[in-house]
């Protein structure tokens, strides 16, 4: 399923978190978003799962407007949160069952087994959370997030504060997932090489503005890898002064770049042409 | 990919989806789909609540609460001694109706404090936030479960002390105690919501209890104190005198005992009553009020919660 | 999850059950618990006249009317009457005797004019008759006895339909004892009523076991001395009992319930007000006992219950109130500014609205070297073991002056709030404000005070 975002813009006070964002995201890919800080990353997730609305733009993921969509829009979408946590006395299985009665889902014991099982976590199923690792909670975020064959997979820093056994099983389990599925799976992440290993596209965010996006091998094609082409898009390199171009390649029109500022952004009915 | 946007762009700039709270459900639903949703918010909520208390349980808030009562209750058996006859009775149910003012309250609040801001503060709230559910929902889900919890503990504990009350003193009394029972869940209740409102308001888990404390402080002791001040240096109205007892929920439980036990002692005390219009009817949906409010109150903020929380 | 099932289940039991219970609760008095005294009183409605044409005899001579016999006969003669007379009768035979089988057995009707009977003579005793049907006359006290005559004596005398019941007008060493007496229950009016036993100018009498209602006051004393008021009983009267201008007289184990006043002392000094009960006196200004312009008078053992002030002491002057009960009242004592000298120790203040008011505006302490009175909500601290406490306890300070001057207040009683009024009043004498203070609260009461609880009878109000 893919995502959309035409020229959205949201801002909280005086501060920008998006300024006329406009990115496309294939079906089926496995998407990084890289940015400094406050370059509106976890914005941009709560944009996507509709805990707020954008100023202006729209957002479409397969064929829904999300901000139309309400709450419904999270039973396709499966988001593991930043800070993600649960309560230390209740089992992992509990967790799961509990996140899948609240979604409605049916056949929730089998489910919550079977998604254990892909987290890794089957062993540990039936123990508090009191005692896992980071580690151990993260793949049970993931476990929450993946509960019901989610259609996007949105992973906010999902490796932050793990150690390197931990980074390891958690990417083990997102490339299974995104191999064994056709989930659209987007990544925002500090780590560039967790992008650089998951991810087949990429798009680098600064000031809520979106800087480069594009195939990963395209981005990185010049340099030594994406750590390069990172520092080099962040700090103006005009090797990659017309990155939108690439944008075009696979964004919006490009005639959108180009529209006057003082037009006000429309957004687009839901089952409008 | 993408179809051409061109299109949208020409619409004049009319923000036309939702443009209120992110939240909101879908609005045309037909009844069948309405009857759908109800039954769906109903499951939502209901397995939100059942995890609330066995989350209750197993950080024994059940076990705590049932002891503290029941102990409280004991306490005030022992020591108000057993004076026969009605009379008697009716010492020891105002005795315990009155330790409930101090006790109840508190046991409420310390049990609510953290309802919002502890699982916000663990990230639990971010995870039940990521699912298909109305953040009004999660918030029913886990008052509704604490709300089991603290009736629970309630309702249990002072069974044990009126329990023994009936036996020394009769059936006749199971009514007055039935009250006394009802009438001290429902300000558990009531400073339940206040928790939760304050819960929802605050950022951090270290001011939420402050601010419970502070509740505590102001209804249990200050309010009163003000009010009888400004009715010592004032001649109110009897419609001032109504509200500045309705303006704080333990007052509202403390007439509304008082008034049906018949031990404010008093001519003065039913006379002083019936004049202020304060008849057992209003002061019962008085303190149903002060459980929705804040509740309403909470769910109102939950929502706005959400929106700061990104920035 | 079995656990939180049977909690919730547990819960809604309770909950279910009670309910219930509160909705089954019979919306009955709420105060089922009011205290009642265990009077026997008659009931005066269910007197029955004698039917039969009235016959006096003296010395085996029948007269027709009592007034013919009492002229017939000679001093120390009995005259026996039986039957119904319609006449005024004045007996000016001294040492004579009227008497009848019972109390129901003779009857003069006096028409509703004037006196019915008039002794004007000494040593003249009246036994068992019914004397009814006086003038209705305030003013010029019609009476049903007017006694005029020294060391008069009536006994078991039934008085109705009266606008006074026995007048004593300046004559000592009457006797009045086990009578009854009825006023008239239509004239609403107290001015228009006159007094059960009327005494005046009068020394040396003894009234003893009466009963008296439907009349103003019940005895009244106007420059009476040396009055032993022993054991009667009155009710749904203006006040029981009423001295004015009336030095060392005895008033002792009288019962005094449903009147305005139980007992009004007004200006007079050196009385003994001794073992009597006041029960439920709250008409009009409603004292168990009232104190006025009184001097070294002592109120002892009197159990002053459900009133709505159990004693108003006002402008006494070296006053003893020692070991009375004050139960249920609105208000256990008031005493107001120009009580002075007045020494309040071993009494019992049990769940009275409010204990104790006073509107000194200095603080007065209640409470001898040793001890001083039992406070129902006093917290007390006894280690020493005396029976003392050790804590004071001030039942009239702040709290009491705003409810008393602001009732609405009482809507805020037993909160918090007004515990932590108190105990800082009771814990910090530097907050000293004006009002009445217990240095040595008693720890038990010397009352046994359960039992008007528990032991009421309901038979007080069988004339209602």
């Amino acid at each position: 399923m893919h995502i959309e975002t035409t020229d959205v813009t949201r801002t909280y006070g005086d501060v920008t978190a998006l300024d006329g964002l406009s990115l496309s995201i294939p079906s089926g890919s496995t998407f990084g978003l890289l940015g400094t800080n406050g370059a509106g990353k976890t914005t941009l997730f709560r944009l996507l799962i509709g805990h707020e609305t954008p100023d202006s733009g729209t957002i479409r993921i397969g064929d829904t407007t999300v901000s139309a969509a309400g709450t419904e829009i999270r039973e396709r979408v499966g988001y593991l949160p930043e800070r993600a946590g649960f309560p230390a006395e209740l089992t992992a299985r509990e967790v799961l069952a509990v996140t899948g009665r609240v979604r409605d889902l049916s056949d929730v014991d089998s489910r919550v087994a079977s998604v254990l099982d892909t987290v890794g976590l089957a062993g540990d199923a039936d123990r508090p959370v009191e005692g896992f690792s980071n580690g151990m909670r993260r793949r049970l975020g993931l476990a929450t997030a993946l509960l019901p064959d989610p259609d996007v997979l949105l992973l906010d820093e999902p490796t932050a504060g793990l150690d390197p056994l931990g980074v390891v099983a958690f990417h083990r389990v997102v490339e299974d997932v995104s191999e064994r599925t056709d989930a659209t799976v987007l990544v925002c992440s500090h780590a560039l090489a967790e992008v650089e290993r998951l991810c087949d596209r990429v798009a680098i965010l600064r000031d809520g503005q979106l800087l480069a996006a594009g195939e990963l091998a395209e981005l990185t094609a010049g340099t030594s890898g994406l750590e390069e082409t990172f520092e080099a898009v962040v700090t103006g390199d005009e090797r990659f002064g017309d990155e939108q171009s690439a944008v075009a390649a696979d964004g919006p029109d490009a005639s959108e770049a180009q529209r006057p500022p003082d037009t006000a952004p429309a957004e687009r009915e839901e089952g409008a042409p | 990919m993408t179809e051409p946007q061109s299109g949208p762009q020409t619409d004049g700039g009319t923000t036309v989806t939702a443009t209120t709270v992110t939240d909101s459900e879908g609005e045309s639903a037909t009844a069948s789909g309405r009857r759908t949703q109800v039954a769906l918010a109903t499951r939502q909520v209901g397995s939100l609540a059942a995890t609330e208390v066995r989350l209750g349980l197993r950080r024994r808030w059940a076990v705590i609460l049932v002891g503290l009562f029941a102990a409280f209750g004991m306490l005030v058996l022992t020591f108000a001694g057993s004076a026969p006859g009605t009379a008697g009775f009716e010492r020891t149910a105002a005795s315990l109706a009155m330790l409930a003012v101090y006790v109840v309250p508190l046991a409420a609040l310390a049990y609510g404090y953290d309802a919002v801001v502890g699982p916000a503060e663990s990230g639990w709230l971010e995870v039940l936030s990521a699912l298909p559910v109305t953040r009004t929902r999660i918030l029913a889900g886990m008052t509704l479960g604490r709300g089991v919890v603290l009736v629970g503990g309630v309702a249990l504990g002072f069974l044990i002390p009126g329990a023994i009350l009936v036996s020394e003193y009769g059936p006749s009394t199971v009514p007055a105690l039935a009250t006394l029972l009802l009438a001290a869940a429902a300000l558990g209740l009531a400073f339940l919501a206040v928790a939760v409102a304050l819960s929802t308001l605050v950022r951090e888990k270290t001011h939420a209890l402050g601010a419970a404390l502070l509740a505590w402080v102001w209804f249990v002791l200050v309010h009163d104190l003000l009010a009888l001040g400004v009715v010592a240096a004032f001649d109110l109205s009897a419609g001032a005198v109504t509200a500045l007892v309705l303006a704080n929920p333990t007052s509202v439980y403390r007439v509304l005992v008082l008034g049906e036990l018949g031990a404010g002692g008093t001519g003065g005390f039913a006379s002083v009553l019936s004049a202020s219009g304060l008849s057992s009817g209003l002061l019962a949906v008085a303190l149903a009020a002060w459980v929705a409010v804040p509740l309403a109150a909470a769910a109102l903020l939950v929502r706005w919660r959400g929106t700061i929380a990104a920035t | 999850m079995r656990l939180g099932r049977l909690y919730a289940v547990l819960t809604a039991f309770v909950l279910v059950v009670a309910a219930a219970g509160a909705a089954a609760a019979p919306q009955e008095d709420a105060r089922s618990e009011t205290i009642s005294v265990d009077a026997d009183v008659p009931d005066p409605d269910a007197f029955e006249p004698p039917e039969a044409d009235g016959v006096a005899t003296v010395d085996g001579t029948e007269y027709g009317s009592v007034q013919a016999a009492v002229d017939a006969a000679e001093p120390g003669d009995t005259v026996r009457l039986s039957g119904r007379f319609d006449e005024n009768v004045t007996v000016r035979t001294a040492n004579l005797t009227l008497a009848a089988a019972s109390q129901e057995a003779a009857m003069i009707d006096g028409g509703g004019e004037g006196d019915v009977l008039a002794i004007e003579a000494p040593n003249v005793t009246v036994e068992r008759v019914w004397i009814n049907n006086s003038g209705w006359e305030a003013d010029t006290e019609d009476a049903g006895v007017f006694v005029n005559g020294t060391d008069a004596t009536l006994d078991s005398v039934r008085l109705t339909e009266v606008t006074f019941g026995v007048w004593v007008d300046g004559v000592d060493g009457v006797t009045v004892a086990n009578s009854t007496i009825v006023g008239r229950e239509e004239v609403r009016s107290h001015a228009e009523r006159g007094n059960g036993i009327n005494l005046w100018e009068t020394a040396d009498v003894v009234v003893r076991g009466n009963d008296i209602t439907r009349v103003r006051d019940g005895i009244y004393f106007s420059w009476a001395e040396g009055v032993e008021a022993t054991d009667n009983r009155m009710w749904d009267l203006r006040f029981g009992v009423h001295y004015m201008y009336s030095d060392d007289n005895l008033l002792a184990d009288n019962l005094a319930f449903d009147n305005d006043v139980g007992y009004a002392l007004m200006v007079s000094e050196n009385l003994r007000i001794v073992d009597n009960r006041a029960v439920g006196n709250d008409g009009g200004s409603g004292h168990g006992i009232l104190v006025k312009d009184v001097e070294d008078t002592t109120i002892r053992g009197n159990v002053l219950a459900d009133n709505e002030h159990g004693l108003f002491a006002s402008n006494g002057q070296d006053n003893r109130i020692e070991s009375n009960l004050m139960m249920a009242n609105t208000v256990g004592v008031h005493s107001t500014a120009g009580s002075t000298d007045q020494t309040v120790v071993n009494n019992s203040f049990v769940h009275n609205d409010l204990q104790a008011f006073s509107t000194n505006d200095v603080v007065v302490a209640w409470n001898g070297t040793d001890g001083g009175n039992y406070w129902s909500d006093a917290r007390t601290a006894d280690r020493s073991g005396d029976g003392v406490s050790e804590i004071r306890h001030r039942p009239a300070g702040t709290v009491e002056q705003v409810l008393h001057d602001h009732p609405q207040a009482a809507v805020f009683a037993e909160s918090p709030a007004f515990s932590a009024v108190r105990m800082a009043e009771n814990s910090f004498p530097v907050l000293e404000s004006p009002g009445i203070v217990d240095h040595h609260p008693l720890v038990e009461s010397p009352h046994d005070w359960e039992r008007y609880y528990a032991d009421h009878t309901d038979n007080a109000h069988r004339n209602d």
